[in-house]
């Protein structure tokens, strides 16, 4: 079993991928164990200053498992107004 | 410095110098002074006894980065009380650049009288006849005014609904393309201006003697660091690549981002309308995804929108824009907002308030959320003056009034903007309390309540709110008094950055001016725009948010606001006798 998971990136994260689409976003395959961390580290963004990560419109806490055929959505700090 | 007063019943102009009380003001300081000495608070404000201020920052038309900033003030015929509203573009750096430090338009014309007044790079002021101009929308408008003045002009003026005295009509002022898409949006100011006989005022963009700096040397090295910090920080980059439309998928996901009138915190189709979709569909018709609107700016958060042909269609599509005509009216067709956004540029309207009452119309049944024909039949509505025109452009309380609707959503007669206040706390405090009626910008508190974006406030609970929205009042009062772009705030992240702005105020003046004299004014201007509305009939009971955010829990979270009436008038509690 592996987590089929559908990531899009918001602000300018996408940056890095050359081939992202907004409209599609990217797909992500991972072992069923894999962690937010896992995650991160698998798209290479464990050192950038992230927002906050929703699950299916849910906000992740560092608890939470990943869930298979879920959308995760990947913000960057927001200021002003 | 000197300040220009107009004079509309009399057609005279006269210099006055700037009174050394006022040395290191501009802004919001100066135009907020000068209402509360100047205006009766309980007068007309479409009347001879109201002023019309026009200030720019104090730091404006120097070479700091992101410094020009207008800010247009005067008693609001939408709020009933003291207004500041800023805009961008590139005429509060020409007026520094001439040395005007305000300009004042008082008294009244005859019926029928209308004028533009030009300012030359000597700072020559002359009141020309405009009744040829009368009529004319702003893109119209601008084009033919550069024709008769020239190209190398700022040109800030009102549309139609501005001179139909409308409390929704704003005042538009041109980009550093020359378009009229900046607006001085909230509390009405367009009608103020409408009431006396102004179409337009004219700056030449060619004045060469900047205001002098006293000690040049630590302007130059505070103003590097400064811009240095902007450069730096990563939302900058954001803004480059999104503009302030970044903003739609993290405060939706949020849940606070108000949705067909604020039934919900969440809008479906919010990624048809995202800054990420925008700019994509931006890209591929050839328009502009970032673009320099304003004069000084390094970051570029504006943008051209352009039609599938790739014709221009609206520049500086922003967040709250795309929210008060996307969001909050179910709307997902991001063509439909470009349009809107640029009929309420064109017909000078504030595209806050429009979207809002629009929204409270299709709440009240009068048609259906998601019509987006309908939006923009009704905006034209307000251009023809029809019946239903001249309700929605006083705004969403007139047009709540008109259908007796109680889903109101404004404080002192003036929409909230794109942050629902049950799920950020913090705004529901500065929306209360703010002089100037609901305005996000007044103290944005929405980062301190985002945990997830370094915030350490519960955004669901009360505590810690007064002290963050009072904190952040304070500070605005000085970021509009100096003129810096709000997007630019992140300049202040340099190390020690207020004091190194309050250096550069220094600097330019010659006299000393500390952290301390940065909080005591924002005090103290505040305390003059809390007194002024007292004295216009204010009481308490204005600093309340209408009932459906206490009582109406919003999906998601299904949270209401929080915040006492008691807490609520705390948040001034360091007034002086």
């Amino acid at each position: 079993m592996s987590l089929r998971l559908t990531i899009k990136l918001y602000g300018t994260l996408s940056r890095s991928f050359d081939e992202y689409d907004h409209l599609s976003g990217l797909e992500a395959n991972l072992p069923e164990e894999a962690s937010i961390h896992d995650l991160l580290d698998y798209l290479n963004l464990s050192s950038e200053r992230l927002g906050m990560i929703y699950m299916d419109g849910k906000v992740l806490n560092k608890k939470s498992r990943l869930k298979d055929g879920a959308l995760i959505k990947i913000f960057q700090p927001i200021s002003g107004g | 410095m000197k300040i220009l007063r107009v004079d509309m019943t009399t057609e005279t102009i006269t210099n006055e110098d700037i009174e050394p009380a006022f040395t290191g003001m501009g802004g919001r300081g100066l135009t907020s002074f000068f209402i509360n000495s100047e205006v009766p608070p309980m007068c007309d404000p479409l009347g001879p006894e109201n002023i019309l201020i026009f200030a720019p920052g104090y730091l404006s038309g120097s070479a700091l980065v992101n410094s020009s900033r207008l800010s247009i003030g005067a008693k609001s015929p939408l709020t009933g009380g003291i207004k500041e509203s800023n805009v961008g573009g590139t005429v509060a750096s020409d007026l520094g650049h001439i040395g005007i430090s305000a300009i004042i338009i008082e008294g009244k014309p005859e019926k029928n009288q209308f004028f533009i007044l030009k300012i030359d790079e000597a700072g020559n002021a002359a009141l020309e006849d405009a009744a040829a101009y009368w009529g004319k929308r702003t893109y119209d408008l601008v084009a033919a005014l550069k024709e008769a003045h020239g190209e190398d002009k700022s040109i800030t003026c009102i549309g139609p609904a501005g001179e139909s005295q409308f409390s929704a009509a704003s005042v538009q002022t041109t980009d550093m393309d020359g378009y009229p898409c900046r607006a001085a949006g909230r509390g009405g100011l367009g009608a103020v201006m409408g009431s006396k006989g102004l179409k337009a005022i004219v700056v030449d963009k060619n004045a060469q003697k900047a205001e002098p700096i006293q000690d040049t040397k630590t302007f130059k090295d505070c103003a590097k660091i400064f811009a240095q910090a902007v450069i730096k920080d990563e939302f900058t980059g954001e803004l480059a690549e999104l503009g302030s439309a970044v903003l739609v998928e993290p405060i939706n996901a949020a849940g606070a981002f108000p949705t067909r009138n604020a039934r919900a915190g969440q809008f479906e189709d919010a990624d048809k309308i995202s800054g990420e979709t925008m700019a994509q569909i931006i890209k591929n018709r050839g328009g502009k995804p970032n673009h320099k609107g304003c004069a000084q700016c390094i970051i570029n958060c504006s943008n051209v929108y352009v039609d599938e042909q790739g014709k221009y269609v609206t520049s500086s599509l922003e967040y709250e824009t795309i929210w008060a005509m996307g969001g909050m009216l179910g709307n997902k067709d991001l063509d439909a907002i470009a349009k809107l956004d640029f009929l309420c540029d064109d017909i000078g309207l504030d595209t806050i308030s429009t979207g809002v009452a629009i929204a409270v119309a299709m709440d009240a049944g009068y048609k259906e959320f998601g019509d987006a024909k309908a939006a923009i039949e009704m905006v034209e509505e307000v251009a023809k003056g029809t019946d239903f025109g001249k309700i929605l452009g006083h705004g969403p309380e007139r047009v709540g009034k008109h259908f007796n609707h109680d889903r109101v959503p404004v404080v002192k007669g003036q929409s909230i903007a794109a942050y629902d206040p049950r799920a950020i706390q913090g705004m529901a405090v500065t929306y209360a309390t703010s002089p100037m009626g609901a305005d996000h910008t007044a103290g944005f508190v929405v980062e301190s309540n985002l945990e997830e974006f370094g915030g350490t406030l519960d955004r669901f609970s009360a505590e810690g709110q007064v002290e963050a929205s009072r904190d952040a009042q304070i500070h605005m009062v000085l970021v509009d008094t100096v003129g810096i772009c709000d997007f630019a705030q992140t300049g202040f992240g340099a190390p020690d950055g207020v004091g190194n702005v309050c250096r550069m105020v220094a600097a330019k003046s010659g006299k000393p001016f500390t952290e301390e004299d940065w909080a005591n004014i924002g005090k103290q201007v505040l305390q003059i725009e809390v007194e002024f509305n007292r004295k216009a009939g204010f009481t308490k009971e204005q600093d309340r948010l209408p009932k459906m955010f206490y009582e109406e829990p919003l999906p998601p979270h299904n949270k209401v606001v929080v915040i006492s009436d008691e807490e609520m008038d705390t948040v001034f509690n360091f007034f002086k006798e």
